[in-house]
């Protein structure tokens, strides 16, 4: 049956702003996507990791000749790097008082690394001016750290062949980059000698990811701004994420060690013990937190909490939501606070990453905290727990990750549709078909599965989920109202996958969902809209179904009945 | 384009809001992002060990907005527009946004950016 679609959607190919359809072949039925997020933009990606917008925002992160500004240092290209090929570079010092630096201004949580190998020197120094000035020193013959200040802190990771990836974590508004090639920790009483660097990147977050090599501007990689999202949090077939605007409004989603977070105590328990970068996080890099939390007494007033204290008002439903393991692979409970309130009961944190989330509506108007804590009367009054992600959102539900370094940060609605595709929309009869994943429950606002239209809402063909949760389907050109229905009974209140198939043609008209015929009749005679654009879990940009997409069909011709109920069943 | 403003009050900041346009659902019918900041903290509380106010935090008295415009900031916005050292409290999670409000900001208020380019260690 799929073979007599004029366009079949499955979330497969993508680039940036574009998200491909398997048919037709020839792009004509391809659709625009945007967003304009990405560094607010996360996915599931096929390896089950979180994956993020990236960016570099050194210039000619390797091309060392030009940009950056040298005080009695030069470079030479064409030497052996940590990548087997020649594009390492030899940093010799002329004469004592030299730097080789870029600058740059930024604040909050960055980090600074550069691959870098012993020459007739053996150590690298990473520093940061603005304010204190920030380094670290790198023992580039024995790959282990010097002396690190005024800094989150630092890490050297063997490469192999006497490389090694050295990176500086800061949080604060930094001015330039900079390199040294040193004698000893901390030592810049060289007048000659060298070292080996290759690679320089600059980029939020606590851990340096994979490079991106920038020339001119900087460079973004990872999920990009109008990247359509194909999220694998399902299993091995991806969904295509639709999400509206929201912001985490924590401004630090990662780094807890610093003062932002509260570590509190009431009654006999104990400030929790924070590590960071303790562990690989989901993301699959190392950046998770370690939260050793310890109520020490047994009753509720015996508590140990990270949190962060916000002023609400009652009424306000907030969406909070963390990854969350524990660190020794025991079992170990962890429980919400949102809005001051203890939310979501106690959960169980296993040798397994776990998205924990809970939804909360605030009672009174005060200021009280948001975040994570145990109390002496759960099942355990200890936890030991790794966390990675925490968001807080103002919302009924939660969304995908948003990471934040220093400010709260706003990921922009995504937005799915093709237009000038007349050709491939039946314009006198025809079939929509589209398959998504449910995981909103008793949403007041109705949300459009599709609609087909000129641009328009004069001429329209759409379905959608109303305030009582029925399907409701609507064709009307610009005469008026030619068919208007719902089905009988509300969808169901279960999280998963429903199909459902549209079918129009002159006064005749059905909707199959899953299988069951629930909506049909004849509606007034009259012409079908002409049709042009394919909207995508929305109407026109606006009506917003946010639930990710399984796939989408368009048939120029009715199927029969039985073709539907065949097309829909699970 | 990622501007900030700032309204005297909540009232006044859903005037220009909704001067923007809304559909018949009552819906934003704009392409462009409005975040409501509302009283921003302008000054940390403090607060104990057991989270319990020592002092309490100082609100901004006037209504904040960021606005991610799709396309360049509306004209009759600009009275309210206003700058802060990077980012504020908020931004929008846009490469291309931040690194041009961030251009923009340094062009009219250096102030808001370190002169310390030290080398020193």
């Amino acid at each position: 049956m799929i073979n007599d679609a004029s366009l079949v959607m499955i979330p497969s190919g993508y680039k940036d702003g574009k998200l491909y359809s398997v048919k037709p072949t020839d792009g004509s039925g391809d659709f625009t996507f945007s967003r304009g997020s990405n560094l607010a933009a996360t996915r599931v990606n096929s390896e089950g990791l979180i994956e993020k917008g990236r960016e570099n925002l050194l210039l000619q992160s390797n091309t060392f000749s030009t940009t950056w500004i040298k005080s009695n240092v030069s470079v030479t290209s064409g030497q052996s790097g940590y990548d087997g090929s020649n594009d390492a570079w030899q940093l010799s010092v002329s004469s004592s008082s030299y730097y080789m630096k870029q600058n740059l201004v930024t604040s909050n949580v960055q980090t600074f690394s550069v691959y870098a190998k012993a020459g007739t020197l053996n150590w690298l120094i990473l520093g940061m001016g603005g304010g204190t000035f920030t380094q670290a020193s790198f023992d580039l013959q024995n790959g282990v750290l010097g002396t690190t200040t005024n800094a989150i802190g630092s890490s050297v990771e063997s490469i192999g062949n006497g490389w090694y990836k050295c990176s500086l974590i800061i949080n604060k508004t930094t001015t330039n980059r900079i390199i040294y090639p040193a004698i000893d920790d901390g030592d810049l009483s060289a007048s000659s000698g060298y070292i080996y660097i290759q690679d320089a990147q600059t980029e939020a977050g606590l851990v340096a990811t994979d490079y991106i090599e920038t020339t001119t501007t900087t460079a973004q990689a990872g999920i990009l701004e109008d990247m359509p999202r194909l999220d694998y949090s399902g299993g091995s077939c991806p969904s295509l994420l639709l999400e509206p605007q929201r912001s985490n409004l924590f401004d630090f989603s990662e780094y807890f060690e610093g003062s932002y977070w509260g570590k509190t105590q009431q009654g006999s328990g104990s400030v929790p013990v924070v590590t960071g970068n303790y562990a690989i996080s989901p993301e699959g890099v190392q950046n998770a937190t370690r939260v050793q939390f310890d109520a020490v007494g047994s009753t509720s007033s015996d508590r140990s909490g990270l949190v962060r204290d916000f002023a609400f008002t009652s009424g306000t439903t907030y969406s909070i939501s963390c990854w969350v393991k524990a660190t020794s692979g025991n079992n170990e409970l962890v429980q919400f606070r949102v809005a001051g309130a203890q939310v979501g009961g106690e959960q169980t944190a296993t040798d397994e990453w776990q998205l924990f989330t809970a939804t909360h509506t605030a009672t009174v108007s005060t200021t009280d905290n948001f975040g994570m804590q145990v109390r002496g009367n759960n099942t355990t009054n200890e936890s030991d727990i790794l966390i990675y992600g925490m968001q807080l959102e103002q919302a009924s539900y939660p969304t995908s990750y948003i990471p934040t370094y220093g400010a709260s940060v706003t990921r922009s609605e995504d937005s799915c549709y093709k237009t000038g595709i007349s050709s491939l929309i039946g314009q006198t009869e025809g079939v929509v078909f589209v398959e998504f994943d449910q995981n909103l429950i008793g949403q007041s606002a109705t949300r459009r599965i599709f609609a087909l239209n000129d641009g328009t809402t004069s001429n329209r063909i759409t379905a959608y989920i109303s305030s009582t949760n029925k399907i409701d389907f609507y064709v009307r050109n610009s005469g008026g109202d030619l068919f208007y229905a719902n089905s009988t009974s509300p969808i169901g209140n279960e999280k998963g996958v429903h199909k459902i198939a549209c079918a129009y043609k002159d006064e005749d008209y059905a909707v199959y969902m899953d299988g069951d015929l629930i909506i049909s009749g004849t509606g007034t005679a009259g012409t079908i809209p002409a049709c042009s654009r394919f909207d995508l879990g929305q109407q026109i940009g606006a009506n917003d179904l946010y639930e990710p997409i399984n796939q989408a069909l368009l048939f120029p011709t009715r199927l029969t009945n039985d073709e539907l109920a065949s097309l829909t069943t699970i | 384009m990622f501007r900030k403003y700032e309204f005297k009050s909540e009232t006044e900041a859903n005037t220009f809001i909704e001067a923007l346009g809304v559909d018949e659902d009552g819906n934003p019918s704009h392409p462009h992002s409005i975040v409501r900041l509302g009283n921003i903290v302008l000054t940390e509380g403090e607060y104990d060990s057991e989270g319990e106010v020592i002092t309490e935090p100082v609100l901004s008295t006037n209504y904040h907005v960021d606005v991610l415009w799709s396309g360049n900031a509306y004209s009759s916005w600009d009275a309210k527009m206003v700058w802060c050292p990077p980012m504020g409290v908020h931004t929008f999670g846009s490469s291309r946004a931040i690194a041009e409000w961030t251009e923009k900001c340094k062009e009219l208020h250096p102030e808001y950016f370190p002169q310390n380019e030290s080398t020193d260690i």
